[in-house]
């Protein structure tokens, strides 16, 4: 595989998956209980040291336990709302490349309306109103993302129609059903990758950035984004409760978005000269 | 040129429509009506009240009728009183709507006199150091959780070298000072903000110029004019960068939402007193009228910077217009 040579996919495969790593085997990796308090004056926001690599925080719990066991939510969080993303994103774009006309009209206007509203100010409203949990999130997640990648989908699919070997299915006399997804969609797929991998980063930054806001994951279940949160009231003197969870989301984004740019490199070496 | 117009006027339709249905909806379906989110913790209200109180809301009517009359109220700006204060949202709004015009512009401007030049640049000397530094840059920022930069800056300008204010527009002392010692807090409270803000617009914009004049300088007009001896400064900066410019009209308009999303996140961080920070405290304390009011306000924004930026573009392009 040319892919496994490209250093950018090497490093940043290395470290997602010490973080998948982190999130599946949490409870033997994590050195203490996430939940489990401390009101001991010399437990409470104790700076990094030996016996707690990331320090405690106000109610003395060990920081590296609970970002560890915040990898687990936020990741599960960002593959399921991506997983959604995904199925969506491809059936109505392909819908939409594939038979044009009416349904193309209607499902181009919903991709518009989305890309004209903030898409945050959308999300939290929800949130607000069904009520924030792990669960709605990564729903809502899923539900306000398609716009893009449908878009992407349909692009490719106006083009790939139209090339001979579909004319070929279709002489045929091959089924639509078939010729949609045995012919068109697996000539489509290059985008789909790249996008879904950027997808990837940015569920893992509106995670946190919704649980950073309260209005995401709820305290006291740990993601990167509420640990995050919490730590920022108390940031003039205990730096390390919102310095750790911050490089976690970043190291995981950076790697995510690295990946797309090496596939998308991949896929059309015409940028890469 | 006219019927392209006003056939983009007309796309404005259904879209506005789907957005205001979707608004509606979200919040008539959700549990909990707006009426008892209004007077639902006031245990003395009676069945008679509340009887008076849905027929002067018209919530005894038909949901579709609700809407219809609803739509009507929005298109003349009437979003209602705010449940928090009782104040018209309209008034709200506008009271706020100045810090974050100021906070996005400027950062627009700042955006824009980076980004481009750093893309070009990076594009021109492909595969060099600069663009390899460059692009682990922009990759970085691009990255970065704008929340977590924040407190990076707020902890080292704010605490450690106490050089900026870390939130709020002015201080409480602002009655005591000369008017240019109160445009210079202005600005020291502006840049923090400012700086987070246009760091998440500005890999953006980088990335896309970069990919833009890539893909320009590898077409076969730009050999062709390299061919002609014409030198190389030319050949970037005339033939080349125009071209690959052209498409960054388009995505001014579309990213109006990603601004208004930012400054959301960056306007609460730094207690900035706009439009991002009111719909927080809207959404927080379930006021509907404003949340609606902004969300309204919001889409029309962007409907007209996506609309003046497609007209631009038609104007400057005259491939589009056919």
């Amino acid at each position: 595989m040319v892919l496994l040579k490209d250093k950018r996919i090497i490093i940043s495969s290395l470290i997602l998956m010490a973080v998948i790593f982190f999130a599946i085997f949490a409870s033997f990796v994590a050195p203490y209980n996430p939940y489990k308090t401390n009101l001991d004056t010399s437990e409470r926001m104790q700076p990094p040291s030996f016996k707690h690599i990331f320090g405690t925080d106000e109610l003395g719990r060990d920081v590296f336990t609970r970002v560890i066991y915040g990898s687990r939510i936020s990741l599960s969080v960002a593959l399921l709302a991506v997983f959604l993303m995904t199925i969506l994103g491809v059936m109505l774009g392909a819908l939409s490349g594939y038979f044009g006309g009416k349904i193309d009209f209607i499902i181009m206007r919903f991709v518009e309306m989305f890309m004209c509203f903030p898409t945050i100010f959308l999300i939290l409203t929800v949130l607000a109103f069904v009520g924030p949990s792990i669960f709605n999130v990564m729903i809502i997640i899923g539900l306000t993302s398609w716009p893009g990648l449908a878009r992407l989908v349909r692009a490719e699919f106006l083009s790939v129609k139209e090339r001979d070997f579909v004319l070929a299915a279709k002489m045929h006399g091959f089924s639509e059903k078939r010729i949609i997804f045995k012919h068109v969609l697996p000539n489509s797929m290059a985008p789909v990758w790249v996008s879904v991998t950027l997808s990837l980063g940015s569920a893992v930054l509106t995670e946190s950035a919704l649980s950073f806001l309260g209005l995401g994951v709820q305290i006291p279940t740990p993601s990167w984004g509420n640990i995050l949160g919490q730590g920022r009231f108390y940031i003039d003197y205990a730096w390390w409760l919102m310095f750790f969870p911050g490089i976690f989301i970043l190291m995981t984004v950076l790697s995510f978005n690295f990946i797309a740019e090496a596939l998308q490199d991949h896929f059309n070496p015409r940028t890469q000269q | 040129m006219l019927k392209y117009i006003t056939k983009r006027l007309l796309l404005i339709i259904p879209v506005l429509i789907g957005i205001s249905l979707l608004s509606f909806l979200i919040i008539h379906l959700s549990p909990g009506d707006p009426l008892s989110l209004k007077y639902g913790l006031n245990p003395e209200i009676s069945p008679q009240a509340k009887e008076y109180m849905n027929k002067l809301y018209g919530l005894d009517k038909p949901i579709i009728v609700q809407y219809v009359e609803w739509f009507k109220r929005i298109l003349t700006l009437d979003f209602g009183t705010s449940f928090i204060d009782d104040r018209n949202v309209l008034e709200k709004i506008k009271e706020r709507l100045p810090a974050t015009l100021i906070l996005n512009i400027l950062s627009l401007i700042l955006i824009f006199v980076i980004a481009i030049p750093v893309g070009v640049v990076s594009a021109v000397k492909h595969r060099t150091v600069f663009d390899k530094i460059t692009t682990f840059f922009l990759y970085l920022g691009f990255s970065m959780p704008s929340f977590w930069f924040a407190l990076i800056l707020i902890y080292i300008f704010g605490f450690k070298l106490n050089l900026f204010p870390i939130s709020g527009i002015s201080p409480w002392y602002l009655e005591f000072l000369s008017p240019m010692e109160k445009f210079l807090t202005f600005l020291k409270h502006l840049f923090l903000p400012l700086i987070t803000l246009s760091l998440l617009g500005l890999t953006g914009l980088a990335k896309y110029t970069k990919s833009s004049m890539l893909e320009i300088l590898n077409q076969e007009y730009i050999l062709m004019a390299k061919a002609k001896g014409l030198s190389a400064k030319r050949v970037i900066y005339i033939h080349a960068l125009k071209n690959a410019l052209l498409p960054i009209i388009t995505i001014i308009g579309f990213a109006i939402p990603g601004l208004i999303s930012g400054s959301f996140i960056i306007e609460t961080v730094f207690s900035w007193p706009g439009m991002g920070r009111l719909a927080y405290e809207a959404i927080m304390s379930y006021d509907y009228p404003t949340i609606m009011g902004i969300g309204i306000i919001s889409t029309f924004l962007t409907l007209i910077g996506i609309l003046i930026s497609d007209i631009l573009y038609a104007i400057v392009d005259p491939r589009i217009r056919v």
